[in-house]
């Protein structure tokens, strides 16, 4: 239909979790959409991903209906996700927190890869890693 | 978890950080983030705690990410980490003041699921709760495909809904005596809203949703309605023309005024000479019998 966009809202928010509390409230507010009903359609798309943080852009159109995008949550979220770490070193160079294996990297690579600008897989997995040595993450293998 | 303010604390990155400012934030125990483009590649950051989040950790934890930043990124903004509070709203109710019911003329009233019990003297109450498809009634071209429906449309019509959005039309044709509704719509999350509306407006049969075209090619329409834009139409012009019944009326709208001329050659080339144009803040729409 005659969709005008007129802004765009990016927020990051717990899957499976949106609440009409803060992000979600006062920065959809100031567009006039239905949080209720962003809310609802963002859990139901992600709780299957509970305990990550997504990023979510909406798109906000003329007449205050709106559709929305989900990406992939940041690599380090990921990551600690993988390790089962809760947060990444404050001195990784030298203190290490966790370990990761190589099928690790690369999982967590495919699911980036569309957020990513690397040209294959394994450009993906090398970003991977160089996040996971920024964290105090050591790579096995 | 119902807090009385929230903490937001705010800040400006290079955009390719915010991966890494997330995780930072995520470690923090936050609540979620907004992050707004700004020119020349820098985000800002605006991150939400609960009032009861621990402010000197916090700043530590921020600080040491943007001083990190700072090393490889000299020419960083100054550290602009803001702090402040922010009164707790009923944000969950507060946007329903945005739709209120609307009436589009003496005899046609869209209102939004919680005043659809209200007594309103129009004869045609079209319910639509807001969301994820385009035709709230907020946009003049909604209202002038409603305006058009109303005059054109008869008992027994088959309509073809093009572009169904939030299934408005649809409705609105049923409501009106058509015997079938088709509508198209490409967005999932569309459809979704429009049998959510079905529900709302009581209505079980009679209108079907397709996410193409090819599934209603065998058919034929007395009423085509296609509420989008000039690209769109332009482009499955043939297609939906194809669907018409011999005595067919076209409402096409979704069209700015200042595209009224390139859009009028694109009727000619079908044959459609004589046509009715109505406008609406600056939109227009087109009403053609053929």
């Amino acid at each position: 239909m005659a969709k005008k966009i007129i802004g765009y809202v990016k927020l990051q928010i717990p899957a499976g979790n949106a609440t009409p509390a803060p992000p979600v409230g006062p920065a959809l507010g100031q567009h006039g959409v239905n949080i209720m009903e962003f809310c609802k359609a963002f859990n139901a798309q992600t709780q299957d991903k509970a305990g990550l943080i997504i990023p979510v852009v909406l798109t906000v159109y003329a007449d205050k209906s709106f559709s929305f995008i989900l990406k992939t949550p940041p690599a380090a979220v990921l990551l600690k996700k993988a390790t089962k770490v809760e947060k990444g070193s404050g001195e990784p160079n030298r203190i290490k927190v966790a370990k990761v294996t190589r099928k690790q990297l690369e999982e967590i690579a495919q699911l980036k890869m569309e957020d990513l600008n690397a040209n294959d897989l394994e450009g993906a997995v090398r970003q991977i890693a160089g996040t996971a040595r920024s964290m105090g993450i050591e790579i096995e293998g | 978890m119902q807090s009385d303010s929230y903490l937001i604390v705010t800040f400006i990155i290079p955009s390719e950080y915010e991966d890494q400012a997330i995780s930072v934030l995520d470690d923090l125990g936050f609540m979620g983030s907004n992050t707004v483009e700004e020119n020349s590649g820098f985000i800002i950051v605006r991150a939400y705690f609960t009032d009861r989040a621990d402010t000197k950790i916090i700043k530590n934890g921020i600080e040491n990410l943007l001083t990190e930043i700072y090393t490889t990124k000299p020419d960083m903004p100054p550290k602009g980490l803001q702090f402040e509070y922010l009164h707790s709203e009923n944000w969950a109710d507060k946007w329903k003041a945005n739709f209120p019911p609307l009436a589009i003329d003496s005899d046609i009233i869209v209102v939004p699921p919680w005043r659809s019990d209200d007594d309103f003297s129009q004869k045609y109450k079209i319910i639509i709760n807001p969301g994820m498809g385009f035709g709230t009634a907020q946009h003049p071209s909604t209202i002038l495909c409603l305006k058009a429906m109303r005059k054109t449309l008869r008992r027994g019509d088959l309509l073809l809904d093009f572009g169904s959005g939030s299934g408005i039309l649809s409705i609105f044709g049923y409501l009106l005596g058509a015997v079938s509704v088709d509508g198209i719509e490409v967005s999932g999350s569309a459809i979704d809203n429009a049998l959510e509306n079905l529900r709302l407006n009581n209505i079980d049969s009679g209108i079907n949703f397709y996410d193409n075209l090819k599934s209603v090619s065998h058919k034929r329409y007395d009423v085509i309605v296609a509420n989008i834009d000039l690209n769109t139409i332009t482009g499955k012009f043939t297609d939906i023309y194809g669907l018409k019944s011999e005595h067919c009326i076209l409402i096409l709208s979704g069209i700015e005024e200042s595209e009224m001329r390139e859009f009028t050659e694109l009727l000619r080339s079908k044959d459609i000479n004589e046509f009715e144009t109505r406008t609406l803040n600056g939109w227009a729409a087109v009403i053609a019998h053929c």
